[in-house]
């Protein structure tokens, strides 16, 4: 909720960043929750970052797969 | 690719040597000593199936206690028992943190743990509120060996399924359904990709799964995205997964 309080706020020309630095463990269940939403709403200005952790990367490509869209990775 | 094969009933020596991670010298003794029963055929042996039970009761300890539980509900050690997916996720997070201290798991290790969280998820998504009987899931792993095991006494596949898809008639349907089409049985909005995953990242990494609900089981080997059904020897209610790595 303070997410979204935060992401009413943004310029219309303001990027999203997503930054996975840390994240040790990601899944499918996670990215519909949090990715997902934000895709759909901010679509070319979300940017996600530090993407190497593998789970990342092969929950990137499986929302991908399935949403039929892709995420701007900064790699 | 879908391969629906017919069971062969008999394993040669030397397949039961690479299943068991053992060599066929090793196999030969056990057949000496009595410990693998074995019938010959010409030169060679062969091992029939119903003689060894499932190979992975041989193999597994865990996969043992984890299906006898599934089927006949056969008590198991408190340590594996998850009542609610908040220790399910606690315990998670445990088997990480020694996954990446782990010299054989440490470069998989998340996606281990994704799958075992997906796969484990499941079970409590699914069951809300309509548990059969014993709620949550087993939930085992074995460093050493490279297993993870998970099991429920839930509803099962097909009868989550059917709620979005009543077309489906079996559970080797609704089994290969949850694994290739992007359905969910739990709510409307969400799309039901976790097993998806499963089986996009087995595809790519040397990660294996054997899956059974009801009296189908699916298999996936490490490296290929081929899903091999078969019928399983004993009907599960629930479900019951055999990672191994």
């Amino acid at each position: 909720m303070a997410i979204q309080a935060m992401l009413r706020a943004l310029e219309e020309s303001e990027k999203v960043e997503v930054d996975f630095e840390g994240v040790l463990t990601f899944s499918p269940s996670w990215g519909d929750e949090v990715l997902t939403p934000l895709l759909d709403k901010y679509g070319a200005r979300l940017i996600l970052k530090n993407t190497d952790n593998l789970s990342v990367l092969a929950t990137i490509d499986t929302l991908q797969t399935s949403h039929g869209k892709k995420f701007k990775v900064d790699s | 690719m879908v391969n629906i094969s017919k069971q062969k009933d008999f394993y040669t020596t030397a397949e039961l040597a690479k299943i068991l991670g053992i060599s066929r010298i090793a196999v030969f003794k056990r057949i000496k000593n009595g410990s693998i029963k074995a019938q010959k055929n010409g030169r060679n042996f062969v091992v029939f199936k119903k003689d060894v039970g499932e190979l992975e009761n041989l193999l597994s300890e865990l996969f043992k206690n984890a299906k006898n539980w599934a089927i006949d509900g056969e008590k198991f050690p408190e340590q594996f028992y998850c009542q609610n997916s908040g220790i399910f996720q606690a315990r998670l997070v445990k088997m990480e943190g020694l996954m990446i201290k782990d010299k054989f798991a440490k470069y998989l290790f998340s996606l281990l743990t994704s799958i075992a969280g997906e796969i484990g998820n499941n079970s409590y998504d699914h069951n809300l509120g309509q548990w059969p009987d014993t709620p949550g899931i087993f939930f085992g792993y074995d460093l050493f060996k490279k297993h993870i095991v998970l099991a429920d006494r839930g509803v099962g596949v097909l009868a989550t399924l059917k709620n979005v898809k009543p077309e489906l008639k079996d559970h080797t349907s609704a089994l290969h359904a949850a694994f290739t089409e992007i359905i969910s049985g739990r709510k409307p909005e969400a799309r039901g990709n976790g097993l998806k995953y499963v089986r996009s990242v087995i595809s790519k990494n040397a990660i294996n799964l054997l899956f059974q609900t009801g009296d189908a089981t699916l298999r996936l080997r490490g490296g290929s995205a081929d899903i091999i059904m078969e019928n399983a020897d004993k009907n599960i209610r629930g479900c019951l997964a055999f990672v191994t790595y």
